[in-house]
């Protein structure tokens, strides 16, 4: 597989996405270890959860506790579940090994280099997928060790780690709006987080905001 | 140690979404149960990044503020580019921070 053509496609096309990727890695390595983890907990979080978006939230949500962290990853996860109905589609039948393997980087960048592949015609894209997932994850991996090892020595507000978070989240959320019902939707989750605010316990505020805001853009697309 | 637990918890759902259709034929989601799981990451994601700015039940002193805006205006005028918002927030976190807000 590895010396196919359809590998060495997924490697140049993926290798944007190691670097990019890999920042993102350093980034959380670092916070994590201010928020408190130790450091082999942040690696091994890297190596077994392989999602940004889980990660940096759960850094967010970690001092109100355990139940909070594993609503939003669920939350987080259940966009995998269209995704994963997509890619078998476009894999066709394969291997339990090889549809297993497919699925442990499943992730939006990937994912979407793949999607993308597909329409291309590209001959073998589980050879594809396999080589930009082998670039991400080690990106995201080597970046978490590099930054769970600085993690202690620098000062995340010095570097403006404070507003890291909402410029990162907002980074995630801007290639999900298509239309004016997502501009909606994006409205919506602001208002809301500021209402839950006063209503809602710290711990379910974020959940309860973008629960609202996901059933107003399901009923705006219905 | 106490967050080993966690994590694994996480490992376990997140991979869980991603192997469900891939070992399975079932159907797709469909109807309302597909658009909400469209529309949830995007509303998610734009919860976490105005919770950041709260402070109790407001809005927090700082450069959190100008950092938002930027990044918004920045994911505009990139054509919904997450690398526009990174550097439309990061200058205007810059820019705040240098005339001292």
């Amino acid at each position: 597989m590895i010396a196919s053509a359809s590998f060495r496609r997924g490697l140049r096309d993926g290798a944007v996405i190691f670097f990019a990727v890999g920042a993102f890695g350093v980034a959380f390595g670092v916070l994590a270890v201010e928020a408190g983890l130790d450091r082999w907990v942040v690696v091994l979080t890297s190596v077994i959860v392989v999602s940004g978006a889980a990660q940096f939230a759960m850094i967010g949500l970690l001092a109100t506790g355990a139940g909070p962290v594993l609503v939003a990853t669920t939350g987080l996860a259940l966009r995998h579940v269209p995704m994963s109905a997509r890619l078998a589609s476009m894999i066709g039948r394969r291997s339990l090994p090889v549809r297993l393997s497919m699925a442990w980087v499943l992730v939006d960048e990937t994912f979407g280099l793949t999607v993308a592949a597909a329409d291309r015609g590209e001959e073998d894209l589980v050879a594809y997928k396999a080589a930009a997932d082998i670039l991400l994850y080690s990106g995201w991996v080597v970046g978490t060790v590099v930054g769970a090892v600085l993690g202690g020595r620098v000062d995340p507000a010095a570097w403006g780690a404070d507003v890291f978070f909402a410029v990162m989240f907002l980074g995630l959320a801007a290639p999900l709006v298509r239309d004016r019902h997502d501009v909606v939707v994006g409205g919506v989750a602001i208002a809301a987080t500021f209402a839950a605010a006063a209503v809602v316990p710290d711990a379910w505020r974020i959940t309860a905001a973008a629960g609202v805001a996901g059933l107003v853009g399901t009923v705006r697309r219905g | 140690m106490a967050d080993l637990p966690l994590v694994v918890a996480m490992a376990a759902i997140t991979y869980g979404s991603r192997v469900v259709f891939l070992v399975s034929s079932g159907p797709a989601p469909r109807g309302a149960v597909a658009r909400f799981l469209e529309t949830f990451p995007l509303a998610l994601f734009v919860a976490l990044a105005t919770s950041s700015l709260l402070v109790g039940d407001g809005v927090g002193r700082g450069l959190g503020v100008p950092a938002f805006v930027g990044a918004i205006l920045g994911a505009v005028v990139g054509k919904r580019s997450l690398v526009a918002a990174l550097v439309g927030g990061g200058a205007a976190y810059l820019v705040a921070r240098g005339i001292g807000l």
